[in-house]
């Protein structure tokens, strides 16, 4: 009897059993706070810009409608205006004092983008001051923006140093 | 055979494949946790524009996050800020002794702006004159690159 007891003992020395229920558990507790935080998000871009602070023109006033605003743009050379319609669309656009027709957004903007790459493929253009009507809509200036950026300019940077002015707001149109 | 016969009256299933696969999906899901999601503002729907550069991994520079809604209120790490004016004075402050900025210098900070496709130029360009008055003249104007069920038409 001593000896089965023995072998039997000897037969089950080897084998070591550990419980997989409870770190299963706990792994599917850790899986399911994850599962709950996850929150993928959209696919982003960017537009990057650099613009320092405004430097008042001293004495600088005006009260006419569309006028420039008081703020210095010496060091821009190329000055783009837009002007907005009551319900936020391009009505005028202006870049270095060429005035582009005007059609839907997208045309305009092409045509645009042609007469600013002209414009900044010559050296020393490197920087721009864009005058915007307050009534615009925002993903407007964007597209105008990121049209701007996009270009490269003759050392094969984009271009980023851009300065961004509200305009006077008509008085009843 | 995935388990094992120990008698007769039971048997018991092999957990260390179920375990393995749980291993690897908790491995997945620690990679792509986002911790800083909440300076992100999901309410917003922002322009789209397909051929903006994607966002540079991993900023060189601090992020301050600036999210405007359509409705024109500025959110900051989840709260409403009342007075952005004040907000970014004490910001602009703060990181200006951080970083022992000399005054008049432009901060080391990056304005990341995510404004609602409907707003006016107004309300954004006020933000962003108030950011430059104190200091911060980096900003990074976020959209996305396409549309997505949320963010509705080109």
């Amino acid at each position: 009897m001593r000896r089965n007891t023995r072998r039997k003992r000897n037969r089950n020395a080897g084998k070591v059993e550990l419980n997989m229920a409870a770190m299963l558990d706990m792994a599917f507790q850790l899986l399911a706070f994850f599962i709950l935080t996850f929150h993928p998000s959209d696919v982003e871009a960017q537009i990057s810009m650099l613009m320092p602070p405004p430097k008042p023109i001293p004495g600088a006033a005006g009260t006419s409608k569309n006028e420039l605003p008081v703020e210095d743009s010496t060091g821009f050379p190329i000055e783009i205006t837009c002007v907005a319609s009551s319900t936020g669309e391009i009505e005028k656009l202006q870049i270095a004092g060429h005035s582009m027709a005007i059609g839907t957004t997208e045309q305009t903007l092409a045509s645009f983008s042609d007469r600013a790459q002209a414009i900044f493929d010559t050296p020393g253009n490197d920087s721009a001051q864009i005058h915007v009507d307050p009534k615009l809509r925002y993903d407007i200036l964007i597209k105008l923006l990121d049209t701007c950026t996009n270009r490269k300019l003759p050392n094969g940077e984009r271009l980023t140093r851009i300065g961004i002015t509200q305009l006077k707001s008509a008085t009843a149109q | 055979m995935s388990g094992s016969v120990d008698d007769l009256n039971g048997c018991e299933p092999n957990l260390v494949p179920i375990l393995d696969m749980v291993f690897q999906l908790i491995t997945f899901f620690m990679l792509v946790v986002n911790f800083s999601a909440n300076e992100v503002d999901r309410e917003l729907i922002l322009p789209v524009i397909g051929t903006a550069a994607p966002v540079e991994e991993p900023s060189k520079s601090e992020l301050l996050v600036l999210n405007i809604r359509s409705s024109g209120d500025v959110f900051v790490r989840g709260e409403k800020q009342i007075n952005v004016d004040f907000f970014l004075n004490v910001e602009a402050q703060t990181i200006a002794r951080l970083h022992n900025v000399e005054r008049g210098k432009g901060l080391p900070v990056r304005v990341v702006v995510r404004g609602d496709n409907s707003l006016k130029v107004e309300r954004v360009l006020e933000v962003v004159d108030l950011c430059r008055s104190h200091g911060f003249d980096k900003f990074d104007f976020v959209v996305m690159r396409s549309a997505t069920s949320k963010a509705g038409k080109l």
